[in-house]
């Protein structure tokens, strides 16, 4: 087929044009201004060239929040991926008729982040919490925490409220990958006496490759963006032990009054899911499929 | 097939995961009658009556105005997200035209943007703009809805067969024409994937509505639910009542919807 | 597709780079509002203004409207258009919208630093000529001398409003229980903590998750140990001090020692505020340090359960014997509003303010929300109750009423000073260590608040003198 290629243009123009007028041309702006230094309240703003970097990369609590998104993304990987890929199995095969259960697994996303946040401190509160009540109840009272006010499980409780949150919206994912598997793949499998172990290692998961992949990346995308939980749950604390970027930029703009360092902190993070990206292309090869 | 006892052991434990993942939900919804004194020392009680008081001060405190402002900007910030991503995923999938890989990296580098990354720059651009509450919240969430749909969208549009295509530009047609007549209808499910989880994005999206809005009659739920929250005291009833309130229309749309979802979401996964 | 992306950041990039050099100050030019406005005339369309308040639930929302709606009443040719926002939200929007030039004619401020910051970048009209007119008649009208920390440079920038002030918060019955009477000296307080102390009781109630509460102890250590003047001359970022006084560490030693004792709840960084506040109104805690805006929780018709209502009182904040600060300065804040120096109509705004600090706007405040309205008289037997009348006379009798260091300190040691006192708490940095990154925060602002030197406002604000 031949096209002309004003025509192409004209019918993409309109997304592209308001994707680079309201991210594109934004986003450059940040990168400018992570070298200037500045409070939001005085239009004077220094030139600091590479300044905001230099303190960035002796700054500890920016280690600690690399740190936090590396748990992030390393535990949002090895608990919600697996999870998602249960509750779509079985709800792909034996529950296929149970649309009652979809709804229910994907429910945690349709409540608002920040109504979630709140439910949960309060479930994890140490005096009055239903967590430590629970322990306490089945004679586990050694183990009852402090949870988000404690220094080394804080960022583990908001990880599993994250995992409780989104399993559901990647098992979605996984459903639809699923799904597309051929069913006389399945057939020939029973009738070769394979167990359903057995099916799943040799028939689901290499035809569901792509589609773990894609899941994989926004998950790892998810977890480098990470903030509204964090935000209402500690806010980053006790300490910054919570921390993660995105709270610490939100911190070095609005509590701090440190905007240009913030604009680095921004850009650091831009950084980040990028390689995350360019590693994915490279395990997937999307190219081929876009061919 | 013979239902095994490990069928009966499977089912039960999908049942238990479905109780878990419901658990704060329908603690929400319990506690949405309660007293808000009560609920705080004893978290796990039941109401003693079924009192509507928490909705009554809720709708007091203008939720209903909350829930007006949220289904203006959701439904145009969908629409206008669909309406701008089909012509472009209609482009780069049925059209070779040089460059378009080039303009398809570049809006797909927008799945990857924190949106606090641009939050200054885009308020300031809002002023510069003098665009109203409504607007100034709609722009950017078309702008940062766009890839993800873009995405699904061009993916289901590459399998539609092409000599449908060639048949209707014969007949004379024109690529708008052909988009609206042939690929869309072929393409609802990924339109109702992109409808679902736009919505659920923008319905929750707290920091731009947080920053942009100016006037507290065009506040939005997540904004308006905070409200509740004053300096020393929370009126945590109202806030259960509210946020029941918010949860129910996207649940809806879920519900009447998730039928086409998951047959959008295969085309724009695999490929 | 692959091939393709590192070409598109390679576009973002250079356009990044060409941006960099033509784009020194990254302001685009933002129209100002026509000065030359009349304001208040009585033709035509009534002038509008915009008013941001943290007053978002009741009974403080209502009682704000009724104060505007007096003021319509009173003045036909001048709209104000009250936005009410969430306290944590509103600190994030109001510098947003102060920092790209369209902030509300009027907005609510905090005082001491908070306020400083806006006045620094120009942000705030003063207001000096209005308060000193008719002989300074509106200048008398304020309680005591919290007018102070909203001048600088000895011009006043606004009216403080609400006086906040912290004590400690205890149960009566626990301690008649034990025998113990309000302690007067750190010592006895010791004492009764250790006598309150139960397995089911917890001596001190602190829910510390937003960090701040646990500060307002090591606040007030540091003034009883070392006074005002050393604080203010530590505090101002361009002032002579430096952070090295003993007491600095003395007192987060003092604070320390609270929590080796073991008299706190169970994980203060963990608990909310309003849980530790639940803990004290449900006899798990004996005493609560917090402020005056509790009334309303503990009082009858609050969160607490009625039968509470008489069972609470508070003491002031124990002297420490040897400090050189004054001991018995209370310690609290003054929640005031300001008038933006953009506004089109300042006349108008400085009329509203002056309705809204009238001697019938505060007790109409008080009859609604009971609490302290810094205007003298606002508090009278017909709108007020006990609790309220006593911490009136109080707040009145207090030789010096003395602001939380937050409030003092530059926005980002300040934030650094929180974080230590949530580190005290869970034992993670020393005392030592806090101060030292204090005042290495402090020589950053320092650093960077002389770079914008000259160019920039008057960044020296010698504080006046402090009581």
């Amino acid at each position: 087929m031949r096209h002309r290629p004003l025509t192409a243009w004209l019918l993409a123009l309109p997304a592209l044009a308001v994707f680079a007028f309201y991210i594109t041309w934004p986003l450059i702006h940040t990168v400018v201004l992570s070298a200037y230094s500045w409070s939001a309240l005085n239009p004077i703003r220094t030139f600091e060239g590479f300044g905001n970097y230099v303190e960035l990369a002796h700054d500890p609590v920016l280690r600690t929040a690399l740190i936090n998104n590396g748990l992030w993304i390393v535990l949002s990987l090895v608990f919600q991926l697996p999870l998602a890929m249960l509750l779509a199995v079985g709800i792909g095969s034996a529950l296929r008729r149970h649309r009652i259960l979809r709804t229910v697994y994907f429910s945690p996303l349709i409540i608002p982040a920040v109504a979630v946040g709140l439910i949960w401190t309060l479930f994890y509160d140490p005096n009055f919490g239903a967590f430590n009540a629970l322990l306490e109840a089945v004679g586990l009272k050694g183990w009852t925490a402090g949870w988000l006010g404690d220094t080394k499980l804080a960022t583990l409780c908001i990880i599993a409220v994250s995992c409780w949150r989104y399993t559901g919206f990647h098992m979605m994912i996984l459903l639809a990958g699923l799904q597309a598997i051929p069913e006389d793949i399945y057939e020939a499998a029973v009738i070769d006496g394979a167990n359903a172990w057995r099916t799943f290692w040799g028939i689901t998961l290499p035809l569901m490759k792509r589609v773990v992949l894609v899941d994989a990346l926004l998950i790892t995308v998810g977890s480098v963006k990470i903030f509204d939980l964090i935000w209402v749950m500690t806010a980053g604390g006790p300490n910054h032990a919570s921390e993660v970027l995105a709270t610490y930029m939100y911190r070095a703009a609005f509590s701090d009054d440190r905007m240009g360092y913030s604009a680095a902190i921004a850009t650091v993070m831009l950084v980040l899911t990028l390689i995350a990206t360019v590693i994915y292309l490279r395990l997937t090869r999307l190219e081929e499929a876009d061919a | 097939m013979k239902r095994a006892a490990g069928a009966w052991l499977r089912d039960g434990l999908f049942a238990l995961l479905a109780l878990v993942f419901m658990l704060p939900l329908i603690w929400t919804v319990i506690g949405s009658f309660r007293g808000a004194s009560t609920l705080r020392v004893e978290p796990w009680g039941l109401p003693e009556t079924l009192d509507w008081g928490n909705y009554v001060a809720a709708w007091e405190g203008r939720i209903g105005l909350y829930l007006l402002n949220s289904t203006i900007v959701t439904v145009a910030s969908v629409v206008l997200i669909v309406v701008l991503s089909a012509p472009a995923a209609y482009a780069f999938a049925r059209m070779r035209f040089s460059g378009a890989g080039l303009a398809l990296g570049f809006i797909l580098t927008g799945l990857l943007i924190p949106a606090h990354a641009v939050l200054i720059p885009l308020y300031e651009l809002n002023s510069a703009l003098g665009v109203g509450d409504y607007l100034a919240l709609i722009g950017p969430y078309v702008a940062f809805g766009l890839p993800l749909s873009v995405l699904l969208m061009r993916a289901y549009f590459v399998e539609v067969p092409g000599e449908l295509m060639e048949a209707a530009i014969i007949d004379g047609a024109g690529h708008l024409r052909i988009l609206w007549s042939i690929f869309m209808p072929i393409a609802r499910p990924a339109v109702a994937t992109v409808a679902i989880f736009q919505a659920a994005w923008v319905w929750n999206e707290l920091p731009f509505a947080l920053v942009f809005i100016k006037e507290s009659a065009h506040l939005t739920l997540p904004v308006g639910l905070l409200n509740f929250q004053g300096e020393h005291i929370a009126n945590w009833g109202a806030i259960l009542a509210g946020v029941t309130i918010a949860v129910i229309p996207l649940m809806v749309l879920y519900l009447v919807f998730q039928r086409h979802i998951v047959r959008g979401l295969t085309a724009g996964a695999v490929k | 597709m692959r091939r393709y992306l590192p070409v598109a950041l390679g576009v973002l990039l250079v356009a990044a780079l060409t941006l960099l050099v033509g784009c020194p100050s990254g302001q685009a030019p933002t129209g100002t509002p026509g000065g030359a406005t009349a304001t208040g005339t009585s033709a035509g369309e009534p002038v509008e203004l915009q008013m941001w308040t943290i007053w978002s639930t009741e009974p403080r929302k209502s009682a704000l409207d009724d104060i505007v709606a007096a003021f319509h009443e009173a003045n036909p040719g001048i709209r104000i258009v009250v936005t009410p926002v969430e306290p944590d939200t509103y600190k994030t929007r109001i510098r947003v919208a102060v920092g790209s030039g369209e902030p509300p004619d009027i907005f609510f401020v905090w005082s001491g630093e908070w306020l400083h910051n806006f006045v620094r970048g120009d942000n705030v009209l003063p207001i000096t000529d209005a308060l000193d007119a008719d002989g300074g008649a509106w200048r008398s009208r304020t309680m005591g001398d919290s007018l102070k920390w909203y001048t600088f440079d000895d011009q006043t920038y606004g009216i403080p409003f609400l006086r906040q002030c912290t004590s400690f918060f205890y149960n009566k019955d626990l301690f008649e229980r034990d025998n113990v009477q309000p302690p007067a000296t750190w010592d006895e307080f010791l004492a009764a903590c250790n006598t309150l102390k139960r397995p089911d009781v917890a001596p001190i109630a602190l829910g510390n998750s937003v960090k701040w509460p646990a500060h307002h102890y090591v606040s007030a250590f540091w003034q009883r140990l070392m006074g005002q003047d050393q604080l203010m001359a530590d505090f101002d970022p361009m002032g002579p001090g430096s952070y090295d006084s003993p007491g600095y560490v003395k007192g987060l030693q003092m604070f320390r020692d609270l929590v080796d004792r073991d008299f706190f709840n169970r994980a203060p960084n963990g608990t909310t505020r309003e849980n530790a506040r639940a803990l004290f109104f449900t006899g798990q805690a004996a005493i609560f340090y917090t402020g005056t805006w509790d009334f309303n929780a503990l009082r009858e018709g609050g969160e607490a359960p009625p039968e509470f209502a008489d069972a609470w009182d508070w003491f002031n904040f124990p002297a420490v014997p040897g400090g050189d600060g004054n001991q018995q300065a209370l310690h609290g804040g003054a929640d005031g509003y300001v008038i933006s120096s953009k506004t089109a109509h300042p006349e108008a705004a400085v009329k509203f303010l002056q309705h809204l600090n009238s001697l019938e706007s505060a007790q109409s405040f008080v009859d609604q929300c009971r609490e302290l309205v810094l205007v003298n008289g606002s508090v009278t037997e017909e709108n007020a109750d006990e609790h309220l009348l006593r911490y009136a006379r109080e707040v009145e009798a207090a030789p010096t009423i003395v602001p939380w260091a937050d409030t003092l300190m530059a926005r980002s040691v300040a934030e650094t000073l929180l974080d230590g006192c949530q580190a005290l708490i869970d034992a993670s940095m020393t005392p030592e260590e806090i101060m030292s990154s204090i005042r290495a925060r402090q020589a950053e602002v320092k650093e960077r608040l002389e770079k914008l030197g000259g160019s920039s406002m008057e960044v020296e604000t010698p504080e006046d003198e402090a009581g």
